[in-house]
């Protein structure tokens, strides 16, 4: 049903598109190429992305071609392609397609699809030159893995005279996507942010929820399906002073509704990071800190379980299972040092190490033994266009 | 070798003369039936940050720029804004793909600024100071 929905506002964007004479249309890009390498015996985790396994190129992979078309001084059309490098394909989706209706220079509202806006960077995290890593800290950013809704908000804007607000209410469904080896959606989507923009910096809240949310693993070849409704409450800073630049967020996932609340592997956590930077020239050193942590640990599901969603006809567990503190987010802490380097205005150039260390008892980003510690080296080059 | 430390001392003191000649300033226009006398460099930041967009008198603000990389947006960028270009360039980044900003208009300099502004009551642009003609309105001097 989402499916045909975003059909048919798709027809209606290129029907209005096919209006719009040449003049009025505006083609702006983004891409990032990398590569990542380290201990890796197992494909590493990366936001919402499977990145590689041991050396690979291709894995932080983004091209990002947006077309952007007036249709008066009011109404304009935005669609975003979007198109990313996974571990050994890549796949092309039409990331952001709307319809922008600016009703006063104050407050404009966008209807079609648009990014699940649950933490600081959700609307452009996949445009690597707009933050200063090659992706974005992973104990924050794969707690929300649905990517996409179809629906609309509405953007207000008060300017105050030392201190701007926005305010962004949105509401939709979020169609089906692949994450962690998870298919999700959500029926009904919806939350607000409130921004505070200061000259030095902003200081974001958002509370977001997707209801009858389904995500579908693959569990020993049987699909297991939970459903339940999730709440994300986040908080993010960032800010500049002089040449120091702090960058810090908290997640907060919280589960209701779980029908098999007793079946821990998916549950309640915290995601969080601190960054500090300091700017010399065009070259930016930082240091970031990130940890996950959850009320659960891991739980033994015994020899003749059932898996949720699954009948017990279809299935049982053969024998006791180990069953990880979190599905979506192994627990971890990592050390994140990295430069980035401005080589022209257009375009960065980034390098990083990063120590993760998992937390006793749970396996981490990485599918490994629970407590291994790894490091990873990435390289990243970003431009806009 | 007299001749040399006088060339020197000639030279020199020219020298300096060209690094000063070489940035004389610059100057925010807009259109001469603007009722804006002045304008602060905190306004003309939220301006060329999409943050204010709005004259006093409610019409809108519809600010001018020079081609990326050029020496005056480098400027001015720095002067005003306080940010690098690049520094700009990711600014930006986030609000175009967002579709939550438009960035200024881009001309190709100082002339077609001035051609832009004179036509527009809505514009503002920067120019160099040597550009100046009757055609447009200085609001403010970026020393």
């Amino acid at each position: 049903m989402n499916r045909i929905a975003s059909y048919f506002s798709m027809a209606a964007l290129l029907t209005l598109a096919s209006g719009i004479s040449s003049a009025d249309v505006e083609f702006s890009g983004f891409a990032s190429a990398g590569v990542v390498g380290g201990d890796l015996d197992v494909p590493l985790l990366s936001g919402r992305d499977v990145i590689g396994e041991s050396s690979s190129f291709g894995a932080d992979n983004t091209v990002g071609v947006q077309v952007a078309a007036n249709v008066n001084d009011d109404i304009s059309v935005k669609v975003q392609l979007l198109g990313k490098g996974t571990v050994d394909s890549y796949s092309i989706s039409a990331q952001w397609a709307y319809i922008s209706y600016e009703v006063s220079p104050s407050v404009s509202v966008r209807m079609g699809r648009m990014s699940f806006p649950a933490v600081l960077f959700s609307e452009y995290q996949e445009i690597g030159i707009s933050y200063p890593w090659v992706r974005n800290p992973m104990e924050v950013y794969s707690v929300v893995p649905l990517a996409t809704y179809s629906g609309m908000d509405i953007l207000y804007a008060i300017e105050g005279d030392n201190m701007s607000w926005a305010i962004q209410p949105f509401i939709g469904s979020s169609p089906g996507v692949q994450a962690l080896g998870a298919t999700g959606d959500a029926e009904l989507a919806f939350g607000i942010t409130v921004m505070a923009n200061t000259d030095n910096g902003k200081l974001s809240v958002t509370v977001a929820n997707a209801n009858e949310a389904n995500f579908t693993f693959n569990l020993g070849g049987i699909d297991a399906t939970l459903s339940m409704d999730l709440t994300y409450i986040s908080a993010g800073i960032e800010y500049e002073l002089n040449n120091l630049l702090l960058i810090s967020e908290v997640v907060k996932k919280d589960i209701r509704n779980n029908p098999k609340s007793d079946f821990t592997s998916i549950s309640d956590m915290v995601g969080y990071y601190l960054m500090l930077g300091y700017r010399v020239g065009d070259f930016l050193p930082h240091f970031t800190y990130a940890g996950s942590k959850s009320d659960h640990g891991s739980a033994v599901l015994p020899a003749g379980s059932t898996l949720p969603g699954v009948p017990a006809s279809v299935y049982t567990t053969p024998a006791d299972m180990i069953i990880p503190s979190n599905g979506e987010l192994f627990l971890q802490k990592s050390y994140t040092l990295g430069v980035r380097y401005d080589f022209s205005s257009q375009s960065a150039f980034k390098l990083e190490y990063q120590k993760i260390i998992p937390d006793d008892e749970s396996w981490g980003v990485y599918f490994a033994n629970p407590g291994d510690s790894t490091s990873i080296l990435s390289f990243a080059v970003d431009v806009v266009f | 070798m007299k001749k040399f430390i006088v060339s020197i001392f000639i030279i020199f003191p020219l020298l300096f003369l060209g690094s000063a000649s070489s940035y004389a300033g610059l100057v925010v226009v807009v259109h001469p039936a603007n009722s804006m006398q002045a304008i602060s460099k905190e306004d003309l930041k939220r301006i060329y940050l999409s943050k204010k967009k709005e004259f006093s008198d409610g019409s809108l603000i519809s600010p001018l720029d020079h081609p990326k990389d050029s020496e005056t947006k480098k400027t001015f960028y720095k002067k005003v804004v306080g940010k690098s270009l690049s520094q700009v360039s990711s600014y930006w980044s986030r609000l175009i793909f967002t579709g939550k900003g438009i960035p200024p208009r881009v001309m190709r300099g100082d002339e077609e600024i001035k051609v832009w502004v004179a036509g527009h009551p809505e514009g503002i642009g920067y120019i160099n100071k040597k550009s100046i003609d009757d055609s447009v309105k200085v609001i403010l001097t970026i020393k």
